[in-house]
This record gives C-alpha cells, structure tokens and sequence, in this order.
C-alpha cells in the first residue's frame, strides 16, 4: 500500500517547484489514471456546483413562459424581447456605464492607495492594506444601508455640509454610482497590492541610480508591471457591480434601477423565471466579454521574471 | 504621490543630504489621500455604530440622543433572535463542510499531478467572484430541477460553494511552503496514510485552517446576495433584515449590524494573527533551513 503510495508521488520537493509547469518526468498512464481519480471529488464539486447550474441556467433562460406556468419548449423569446424592449435595452446600457463608471473610479482609487501604501509604509503595509480590506468582510447589507442614512435627505452628508451639497443625491443613478465605488475599491486595491508586492524594490530603485526621475521610474518601470493587477482588478469590480442588486435596490431608487433588479424582479414577484434567467445569462455574458477584453490587456504586462 | 523620490541617488554628496532632510511633498499628499480613502472606507461602519445609539427611530442628521434601547430591544425581537440563530446554524455547517472539501481540493491541487488543473482552479473559484446574485440563480434553477425546495440546506450548499475556494486558496499557499518529504518519510516510517495525514498533514496547516474557517464564518453571517434566492421560509439574518429594510424599519437592524460588526472585527483580527504567525514561523524554518 504504502510503497505503491510512494512510487507515483514525486520526488520530495518538486511539487512545489513544478506548479503550473509540466510534470518533472514522464509518468506511465496507469498512474496518471490514478491521480485523476484522486482528483475526482474537486471535479464533481466543479462541475455540480458551477458548470451545471451554469448550464441549467442557460436552459431555463431558453424555456418558454405562459403566464406563471413554464413549458420545456425552447425558444428564443425571452431573449428576443430582451432586445426589442426600449426599457431592458435602456436598463443593459445604464447598468453597463454605472458599473463602468464605479469599476473605474473605484481602479483610479485603489491604484492610487495600493502605491502610496507600498511605497509609504514599509514593514506596516501589509497591516494598512489588511485595514483597507477589513470592510470587505463586514456586513454588506449594513455598509450599503448606511450610505442611505449618509447621503439622504436629512442625512449626515447633508448635515456636515449644509447647503453645499445637493439634497436629492440619494435615489438617484450618482448614489449607485458611489456605493458601488465604495464596494469595489477594497477588491481592486488587493489585486493592484498584490501585483505591486510582487516587483522586487530594486527594480526601481535601479531606475533611479540610473537617473529616471521617480516619475519616470513609476511610467516606465512600475506602472508596466503593475497595470495588469490593476486590469484584474478591475475586471473583478466590474463583474461584481454589474450583477449587484442589493446597492441599486436600497439607494437607487426607481432611476438607479439595474438588471439586477430585473433579475430579482423576475425570480420573485414577477414569477418569470425563464426571463429572469435570460438576464441572469446576460449578465454573465457581459462579464465575461469584459474579463475577455482585459486579459487582452493584461497580457502585455511586462515580465520581471 | 510618486513624485517624491524612489531612492536618495548616490552621486554627488550633498544633494542627497538635503534632500533627506526635507519632507517628501509625495509622501504628505499620500497620506492624505491615504486618510481620504479610509474615511470613505469606514464612514458607513461607523455610521451604523452611531445610529445604533440613536433615540430617535427616524434615521436622520443630526441625531436626537443617545439610548441603548434598541440593544433591549433587539434581545427580546424572537424573529430576529431565530433568525441569527438559524444564521450561526448554516455558517457553522457551511464552514465545516467547506473545511472538509477546501483542504481536501487544496491537497489534491498542490500535492497530485494531472492536466487542467488551471482550469479546476479556476472553475472552483468562479463563486467567490461571481457576483451573488449568478450564483444564487442557477443554484435555485438546479435544486428546483431536482426537486429540491429551499431550505436550510441549500442555503449551506449556496455558502460553501464561495467559502470553499477561500479555503483552499488559503490551504494552498499554506501547503506551497510545507515540504511533502514530511509525508512521505512518516509514510517510509510505517504510519498508513490516514495515520500521516492526522500526525503530520494536519498539524502543519491546523492554524491557517482556523483562519481560514474563520473567514468564511464571517463571510457567511453577512451573506445576503446568494442567501435571498435560496432561503425558505426561515430566512439568514441578512436576508431577514433585509425585508425589515424594505418593509417596516426598526433601529434594531442598526444595532445588530454593530454587534455582528463587532465580532466579525474580532474574528478578522484573530484571523489575521493566526496566518501571520504561521508566514513568520514559516519564515524562520526556511531561514534555518537555509544555514543548515
């Protein structure tokens, strides 16, 4: 038992060089066969909790609904009406430019912290970025009720500042737009920390010894390096805004409506779950168009390794 | 707020010495914007503490006094007690049974060879970056097709599918610095593999375990996204509250958002130390192994 165990693991200590990379040696199939099943319940889990249902989705989102009743006939209505509607189209574009316009603000923002803090805070950075990812892990829910309790119309913004800010902000597409903001900034500064973490200091202090001011150390050195955590980054902020409901639901209003709420909408009192479905399609395709244009981008990175 | 410099050039010999005396403009505006950020991050935190204490039950500015009424309150809401005690029931299955399938899927990543492991990895991570409300649906349109109706249940399956990949992705980086020759020379000592695993395995990644488990309870009390879809007729706290948001607000949501703040801060700093503590010790061991 134990011996055979033995013969098809590696060698000691190349598994963890060999990550990623291809096996250290040629293995007969029986022991690949093996491995596999060994590996089968991380496959079963993947497929029962994340292709199928992805799958089953997309079906659903082609079965045809009859006022309340599905029938398992496929057609492509749902999806047609989708396209023909003044009122989704209107929903698909606004919600693309909220979440862009969040995904990107909330990008500039993060950059912008992640290098202070690597370039600022020396042995302390990992506790300061640790404290910007802090509020990721607190209630959701509450942070996005409080800005509602912020920005209304007696709220506390309006209380600090007075008259200086406007009263109707709350309820409106520029409160979904700053809640949104608010919620991305932590996932897009660990991704951009990370990818700054990574370059060793004496690329640029390199850069410097060879006379590039730190401005142009910063364009040519660690901005090249770094863009692509920024990109990722991104791309997380814009998949998680876009598919959000619970932002546009509690300080958006009927003008910060999204296809979030379409989709909560259709699953709940609406009751047309092939609708809701198709958006819910939508919505993924939308992500992963973006993730697809970004890994575009990401893959110019410049290497340092 | 990187225009001050990278590094003090070393040429010639006074110019870095005067400049080391000078406060870089960069580093003030940094810390500025730094401030800025924080702010922006923790106003709605502290917002929520605040108005927890508020004796009016109107959630408006400026506050009319303090009370602890609604922490009274709060303790005799049976709705809302059922509630967090049904929350606790599904976070502690859910992180059990993500413990169990993460370090099992992390051990199966890092210590077995095959092809498409990138995929795997991938794939198992989809529901941590997904946004909620995908994986809420077609978890919904799956049990629905089985037959199956909400419940307990599928709200745990809904939190372990996104708990589980933390939780693996935690044990992997753990697992990247272990040396698998401990495995094999207790396995060359005679121990079977479940007698290694218990003695030698798991010791080595106990803590960033907790840690980790500890993470996905927190993520799991405050889940609201997958929840809604998949919550029966007894719902998640979250979900809960968030009908009273919608219909009928009470300041007690205030005040049981500060306490369930309040211990996931604990939770995430307990967290913190723990993998901390681990990466140092595990600094150390690379530093003797290193020398030796």
């Amino acid at each position: 038992m134990t011996t055979i165990d033995l013969a098809d693991q590696p060698p000691a200590g190349t598994t963890t060089e060999a990550i990623g990379s291809a096996p250290p040696r040629r293995r007969n199939a029986v022991a690949a066969a093996k491995d596999y099943l060994k590996a089968a319940p991380a496959f079963v889990w993947a497929l029962a909790l994340i292709i199928l249902p992805n799958f089953v989705l997309l079906l659903n989102s082609l079965w045809k609904n009859d006022f309340g009743t599905v029938t398992k006939s496929f057609t492509l209505e749902n999806y047609i009406e989708l396209f023909q509607s003044e009122v989704y189209r209107t929903l698909f574009w606004r919600t693309l430019l909220t979440a862009l316009t969040a995904s990107l603000i909330a990008t500039v923002i993060a950059y912008i912290a992640a290098v202070v803090v690597v370039r600022y805070f020396g042995r302390y950075k990992l506790m300061v970025a640790i404290l910007v990812v802090v509020p990721l892990l607190i209630s959701y829910l509450m942070r996005i009720f409080a800005w509602k309790i912020i920005l209304g119309e007696h709220g506390i913004l309006v209380g600090a500042l007075g008259d200086a800010v406007p009263k109707n902000i709350l309820y409106s597409q520029w409160s979904v737009i700053l809640t949104l903001t608010y919620v991305a900034i932590p996932y897009v500064f660990l991704s951009v920390f990370v990818a700054l973490e990574r370059i060793p200091p004496h690329i640029a202090e390199a850069a410097g010894d060879c006379g590039a001011s730190p401005w142009k150390t910063f364009w040519t050195v660690l901005w090249p390096l770094s863009r692509g955590g920024a990109a990722v980054g991104f791309a997380i902020a814009f998949v998680l805004t876009f598919g959000d409901y619970v932002t546009p639901a509690m300080v958006g209003g009927l003008s910060g409506t999204m296809l979030g709420s379409i989709v909560l909408q259709e699953f709940g009192i609406a009751n047309n779950w092939p609708m809701g479905s198709a958006v819910g399609v939508v919505v993924i395709l939308s992500g992963l168009v973006v993730l697809g244009v970004i890994s575009l981008f990401a893959r110019t990175e410049a290497r340092f390794d | 707020m990187t225009s001050a410099p990278v590094l003090q050039p070393s040429p010639p010999i006074a110019i870095p010495q005067r400049r080391r005396r000078r406060v870089p403009p960069g580093l003030i505006l940094g810390l500025v914007f730094l401030f800025t950020v924080f702010a922006f991050l923790y106003a709605p935190l502290v917002t929520t503490a605040l108005f927890s204490l508020n004796s009016s039950n109107v959630q408006t500015w400026p506050m009319a006094g303090l009370t602890s009424r609604w922490y009274h309150d709060l303790f005799a809401d049976q709705a809302m007690l059922q509630a967090l005690f049904f929350s606790l029931r599904v976070a502690l299955t859910a992180v059990m049974v993500s413990a169990v399938a993460g370090l099992a899927f992390a051990l199966i990543t890092q210590r077995l060879q095959f092809r498409g492991k990138k995929w795997l990895d991938a794939a198992l991570a989809i529901p941590l970056v997904a946004p909620g409300m995908v994986l809420g649906i077609s978890l919904l349109v799956v049990f629905n097709l089985a037959g199956m109706s909400n419940g307990f249940w599928t709200i745990v399956i809904g939190h372990a599918a996104f708990i589980t990949p933390l939780v693996m992705f935690i044990m992997q980086q753990r697992l990247k610095t272990m040396d698998p020759s401990l495995d094999h020379a207790s396995m060359d000592l005679g121990a079977g593999r479940i007698r290694t695993f218990w003695h030698v395995t798991l010791p080595g990644v106990r803590v960033a375990l907790l840690a980790a488990c500890l993470l996905g309870f927190v993520l799991s009390m405050d889940e609201i996204a997958v929840s809604f879809f998949l919550a029966g007729t007894q719902s998640t706290l979250p979900v809960y509250v968030w009908g009273l948001l919608r219909f009928g607000f009470t300041p007690e949501v205030n005040a049981v958002f500060t306490l369930i703040g309040i211990i996931s801060l604990l939770f995430i700093s307990g967290a913190a130390v723990m993998l901390f503590a681990t990466a140092r010790r595990r600094e150390k061991q690379v530093v003797a192994g290193d020398r030796s």
